[in-house]
């Protein structure tokens, strides 16, 4: 049996010696504490799990900032500026509570996350969408994947994922090439983005360098990413069941016990498809339609293509309309 | 917990490293709880079904044994009507209620819905079931003496390699490895690991690869073309072959490690020349569980012409629900039952056949000719056990001959655009013609492995080579491997 051990340890040394490395680099910044997870004004190049930026990024800050108002929600709640924002709430304890391809889940166990570390809610704004509002369960992938605190499951699963994504052909080859050259593979991201650490704000600062430098251009370049909608209205299918049922009245039952003044919006997407009427209704009735502001659907928002930095992601003066909107008269048609 | 997670990289070599640590007399205890965490992974509460069916068959094997004339016969029916039962329970109870509401609806008997039971399938029910049935029905036959260690009898069902998966075992074969004493052997620990490397390298590389255009096409078939209905098709045929296999090769690999033998389970079934010859080589324990329990049980072919094919329909009928409680998978094995019956009734025309046409003259050719017919009819019926439900079933089986109108626009206009899967992520042409090699190379092993045994070829190569080939097969497995989580397939069985 030794003799056996003994070949193993030799034939294991290689993937040793890489999990070393692995944890030595930390690409994906998991293993190590950071003061930024983001680059400022430049590219990461490694994409980052933005939910396990932001809660680190939490946790380290909030002994200091106090947080006390969330804006909570996927990458499209990124451009709902904090700025914008406190005009409308008296706080500028403001943190971005979000991740990229946020879910139901996610938002819930954000909050859960909260109230269990006795943290304050007194505003929040939610920013959901049926993407969002689908997902009841936990992402797959190191880049979606919920941090453990957030989900409550394995936190082994979790760091594991990020191992299997490191020894992933095509990532390794483009970092490899990266750290050696500098050249930015397919699987890196050479956009650069603007990061605020203490409000955990992440803008798109490539797309509007870009936008600024020539606009005409930007759209005629991505005359295929902004395809023709149809001119007739399209309602999504409703999302909601009783999985997420549970998960909203969760929300609700929290931001309840924490008297938090919050407001619900559905975002306007370029798709201009109508959250269906039985999941508005749904979240209504869960959380009041005073909570309500939908914008989902064919609008004036939806209907302008300026309003897009590509057919997923609105830009932040729209986001500054919507809250307008929702803090003011509400729905906008 | 999966064979291709974490947890199970970790699970296993401390399991196997305590257990040859350890005296041989606590070595059933530890493994019995080995497999009890190994369950609990899963639903942990259902570990209570599992020790319910355990006590119940442990006392009925020791009573018949016992016991004398029919009242042994009372208690091997104790103890299949409670394995039987507690399957119908949480495996057929909705199923048949619902079909029963259906009716009384259609035929306006009352608007009354017999209610529904909110339960989910204990993983790996219907392996362990049979596995313990088999054991009570043995012990009744006098082929096995009654286990009087309850710790070892709860080891022969509560195996973990064999737990929820298989391969169903005989008593005969493994309860006494179980009494055996194992020693630490270069040889089987060596084996059973290239086992292992090579069943995670048919499941990750392989059989999860092709889910990724199997399950978007077979989710949503009418968003296909007919050329694409196929390759989803013939996909499938190798990934539920890679993904099963895979499974049962690590659970062969990893029993081995510990000196345990299991029985083999698949043998290239894709080779196979007729149908019948199909099941001798796939999912071997289960089809030989029918052979020996039911369809001899119902006479086999000892009995009138017309009884014997009806033997044979049923067993493959049943055989089709024990994989799952859905139409889908009762055409499934009626269809397999239908084949065997039609290629009995009609052998005589297809021998006339191949001497007329010659073909039986020349032996390649009539046995690639058999080898590629089974290998259809074998596809086709995975239509209806990957489908959705029995429309998407039907739905592909209808557009299949457009297939052939889209073979040729592709030939005409050298465009597979139409296809319609290059937007899903991950396909691309590198990616189908990687599926396709694979598949290729796999098939390769197969022969070359009836021809002589790769390993065994391997261990005389030198020290370089085989880490060579050992440090190949695990970049593959790493950098290839798909690794998103994907159950087995046979784990909703």
């Amino acid at each position: 049996m030794l003799v056996f051990i003994r070949k193993l340890l030799l034939f294991l040394l290689p993937f040793v010696l890489l999990l070393a490395l692995y944890a030595y680099l930390d690409p994906f910044k998991v293993i190590k504490h950071y003061d930024s997870y983001f680059a400022h004004d430049l590219p990461n190049y490694v994409y980052i799990n933005k939910e396990h930026g932001t809660v680190e990024n939490f946790k380290a800050r909030y002994p200091q900032q106090q947080y006390d108002s969330y804006i909570l929600g996927s990458s499209r709640s990124f451009n709902f500026r904090a700025a914008d924002w406190r005009q409308y709430i008296n706080s500028d304890k403001i943190y971005h509570f979000d991740a990229s391809k946020e879910s139901l889940f996610g938002v819930a166990g954000k909050l859960a996350f909260l109230q269990k570390r006795n943290s304050p809610i007194k505003h929040a704004l939610i920013i959901v969408d049926a993407t969002l509002l689908k997902q009841a369960e936990n992402e797959k992938g190191h880049l979606f994947i919920k941090h453990p605190e957030i989900s409550g499951e394995s936190a082994i699963s979790y760091y594991f994922e990020y191992v299997k994504a490191f020894f992933s052909f095509n990532f390794l080859y483009d970092y490899t090439i990266w750290k050696l050259t500098g050249k930015a593979g397919k699987t890196l991201d050479s956009k650069a983005l603007h990061y605020d650490e203490i409000t955990n704000e992440l803008l798109q600062k490539s797309l509007e360098d870009e936008l600024k430098k020539d606009s005409v251009g930007y759209y005629a370049r991505r005359k295929n990413v902004f395809y023709t909608r149809k001119n007739a209205p399209i309602i999504a299918n409703a999302v909601l069941q009783e999985k997420h049922k549970a998960l909203l009245q969760q929300i609700k039952n929290i931001l309840t016990e924490q008297h938090t003044d919050y407001k619900i919006i559905i975002s306007p997407l370029y798709n201009q498809e109508q959250l269906n009427p039985a999941d508005v209704a749904c979240l209504q009735q869960i959380f009041g339609k005073e909570h309500i502001s939908d914008f989902s659907g064919k609008n004036k928002i939806t209907d302008y293509v300026g309003n897009y930095y590509e057919f997923s992601h609105y830009k932040p003066f729209v986001a500054a309309q919507v809250m307008a909107m929702a803090y003011g008269n509400g729905q906008y048609k | 917990m999966l064979f291709n997670s974490f947890q199970f990289l970790l699970f296993f070599p401390i399991v196997t490293l305590l257990y040859f640590l350890l005296p041989h007399k606590f070595r059933w205890l530890h493994l019995l709880i080995a497999s009890c965490v190994f369950y609990a992974a899963f639903i942990p509460i259902y570990i209570l079904i599992l020790f319910f069916t355990i006590i119940v068959d442990y006392i009925a094997g020791i009573m018949i044994e016992n016991a004398e004339g029919t009242r042994r016969k009372w208690f091997l029916v104790l103890s299949i009507v409670v394995n039987v039962g507690t399957l119908a329970i949480f495996k057929y109870y909705n199923f048949f209620t619902n079909n029963i509401n259906d009716l009384l609806h259609s035929l306006h008997v009352t608007t009354y819905n017999i209610p529904l039971l909110q339960l989910i399938l204990p993983i790996g029910l219907s392996f362990h079931t049979f596995q313990a049935m088999s054991y009570t029905i043995e012990v009744y036959r006098g082929h096995q003496k009654a286990e009087r260690h309850f710790g070892i009898y709860a080891l022969y069902v509560m195996f973990y390699p064999q737990l929820v998966a298989g391969p169903i075992e005989r008593p005969q074969n493994i309860l006494h490895q179980f009494h055996e004493e194992k020693h630490f052997d270069y040889y089987n620990v060596t084996d059973g690991l290239k086992l292992m490397m090579w069943g995670m390298f048919k499941k990750v590389v392989i059989a999860d690869r092709l889910a990724l255009l199997t399950d978007p096409v077979f989710n949503f078939p009418h968003q296909y073309p007919p050329i694409t209905l196929v390759l989803a098709t013939l996909f499938f045929t190798f990934q539920i072959f890679c993904d099963f296999s895979g499974y049962s090769d690590i659970a062969l690999g990893s029993a081995k490690v510990m000196g345990f033998t299991l029985m083999q389970n698949f043998r290239s079934p894709y080779q196979s020349k007729s149908i019948s010859e199909f099941w001798k080589r796939w999912h071997i324990s289960l089809s030989t569980w029918f052979r020996d329990y039911l369809y001899i049980s119902l006479g086999g072919n000892r009995v009138s012409v017309p009884r014997w094919y009806f033997n044979l329909f049923f067993v493959f009928l049943v055989s089709g629900l024990w994989h799952g409680a859905s139409w889908t998978f009762v055409i499934w094995g009626a269809l397999h039952g239908f084949y065997l019956v039609f290629a009995i009734v009609s052998q005589p025309v297809r021998t006339w056949l191949n001497d007329k046409s010659g073909v039986s003259k020349l032996p390649w050719l009539n046995n690639t000719l058999q080898v590629l017919s089974t290998f259809v009819l074998a596809a086709f019926a995975w239509i209806f056990f990957r489908a959705n439900n029995a429309g998407d079933a039907f739905y592909i089986i209808q557009k299949l001959p457009g297939a052939y109108h889209d073979l040729m626009h592709i030939v005409q206009t050298h465009s597979v655009y139409f296809m319609n899967i290059w937007e899903l992520p991950n396909i691309s042409y590198d990616y189908v013609g990687l599926c396709i090699g694979l598949i290729i190379f796999m098939e390769a092993v197969h022969v070359v492995q009836n021809k002589m045994s790769i390993t065994a070829t391997l261990n005389k190569q030198p020290k370089y080579v085989r880490w060579a080939v050992y440090y190949a097969a695990v970049l593959c497995i790493i950098f290839m491997g798909v690794y998103e989580n994907r159950e087995f397939i046979y784990f909703q069985f």
